[in-house]
């Protein structure tokens, strides 16, 4: 069975790779082994040779920082992995070799006998490559795990709001939302209520404007919002009459600050649908200021449906947005007579 | 098949094939340190592959746990050879080599899994 073309390219790849990383590590291997055999290399002897000389230790790591920087900068991870590996190694080997020369300078100008200046040198050599292997390898890879969990968390976020617009995006067709309004809508005009019906589809497009505009918006004003909360909640009036009460009290030096958009609308929306409203069990919607810890409080007395179907999704949404844009946690308080929500004010 | 059970087979068998590769050239008589190096590099790019680490990534880390893995095995074994007044020298070597071969087999899917470009998919 042929292979596709993709696989075939990504086992050459790796073929090339192993080839690379094995040519390099033998030749390494039987470099130091030939070395201790024929020349009593001592690997500590010459990482402190190497580090006593600050000029060749400073200068090879900067050079390794530099390099780490432009392999970063230039070359993108992944991209072409051959490319990339053999720059990484030919780094390596010109910066060792820079080492080399520096730490070795009183030799290479000196006295000793070729063959002692060459064993010295090569040991230097291999020392100074294993010493600008691990810099380099593990800077770069510092770096592509610091790249990817940006990238992990950016992705993250971009789903989070990803799924909160969808969520947006289906309560601006909310079905049920758009047949009862049309009902009551039906209601008035068979009833020949014109003002009403009138008022009724200007607030209907009040609506649909606010959520067509603020939909890209992340933060939006809290005079906006309780604006639109007001609208939504005339149009659930018309359909509940008495069987809904909603109190309104913020002081005028609050509606300067932020919340997300919809919030609000989705917590009395959640009331409504949660909850038994008719006139002889009103539901009490409260919308106020908690000015002790800047937040805004919607609650409202609990008088459950017998069944009621509940994912949560839309409180979730609302924490994660608030996560998302502020690190702050909106507050859930489920009591016996109440419910009530605390969302921060930003 | 899940990730981790991948890794796990993947590491695993690796060792397995690393012990084979030890008892099998030792009998013949051949160094077994490039077969070795090999099977590393493959088993580093192919824990790399499971959680979709770029290969340049992985071959850099194969580079850094070859030296590591020389190091490791080489002084592994000789501690080993020192246990038990050398009762396990014969077996110093195959020991060592599945012991460094976990080892660097987890560590590379300790930095890979969190970090490949599965998460970010």
């Amino acid at each position: 069975m042929a292979l596709p073309k993709t696989a075939k390219s990504t086992l050459l790849q790796v073929a090339l790779l192993i080839s690379c990383v094995l040519v390099f590590r033998i030749i390494y291997i039987d470099i130091y082994l030939m070395l201790q055999q024929v020349a009593n290399f001592s690997f500590t002897r010459q990482v402190a040779y190497f580090f006593n000389d600050y000029l060749a230790l400073f200068l090879t790591v900067g050079c390794d920082v530099l390099a780490i920087w432009l392999l970063h900068k230039y070359f993108q991870y992944g991209e072409n992995p051959f490319q990339r590996i053999v720059i990484y190694l030919a780094c390596i080997l010109v910066i060792s070799a820079i080492g080399t020369i520096i730490v070795n300078h009183t030799i290479l100008f000196g006295t000793l006998s070729p063959k002692e200046d060459g064993f010295q040198l090569l040991g230097s050599y291999i020392t100074i490559l294993l010493f600008n292997t691990i810099i380099i390898v593990c800077g770069d890879v510092l770096l592509y795990l610091k790249k990817s969990k940006n990238a992990i968390r950016i992705e993250g976020d971009k789903k989070r709001k990803a799924q909160y617009q969808y969520q947006q995006l289906k309560q601006q067709l909310n079905p049920h939302f758009l047949f009862n309004s049309l009902n009551i809508l039906d209601y008035l005009v068979q009833n020949d209520e014109k003002q009403r019906a009138s008022d009724f589809i200007k607030k209907l497009a009040s609506i649909y404007r606010y959520l067509l505009y603020t939909g890209e918006n992340k933060l939006v004003y809290l005079s906006d919002e309780i604006r639109f909360v007001n609208l939504y909640t005339d149009l659930l009036k018309e359909r509940f009459t008495n069987g809904l009460e909603i109190h309104i009290n913020i002081p005028e030096e609050y509606m300067t600050k932020q919340v997300i958009p919809c919030g609000l609308q989705l917590l009395v929306e959640n009331a409504t649908k949660h909850n038994i409203i008719s006139q002889d069990k009103p539901l009490h919607i409260n919308i106020c200021i908690d000015e002790k810890n800047k937040k805004i409080i919607v609650s409202n007395n609990l008088q459950l449906r017998i069944n009621p179907q509940s994912t949560g999704i839309g409180l979730k949404n609302i924490e994660k947005q608030y996560m998302d844009i502020a690190k702050k946690s909106i507050e859930v308080i489920p009591t016996t007579t109440e419910f009530i929500v605390k969302l921060p004010l930003l | 098949m899940n990730s981790t059970l991948k890794t796990n087979l993947i590491i695993h068998s690796f060792a397995i094939a690393h012990a084979i590769t030890v008892i099998f050239l030792r009998q013949i008589d051949i160094a077994d340190d490039i077969p070795l190096t090999v099977l590393t590099v493959a088993m580093i790019i192919a824990v790399g592959r499971v959680y979709n680490f770029p290969l340049d990534v992985s071959a850099a880390l194969a580079l850094l746990f070859c030296f590591a893995g020389f190091y490791m095995g080489t002084k592994g074994a000789e501690i080993i050879a020192l246990i038990n007044n050398g009762l396990l020298i014969p077996y110093a070597n195959i020991i060592c080599t599945v012991i460094v071969t976990e080892i660097l087999g987890w560590t590379t899917a300790l930095i890979t899994r969190k970090h490949g470009s599965k998460n970010i998919e």
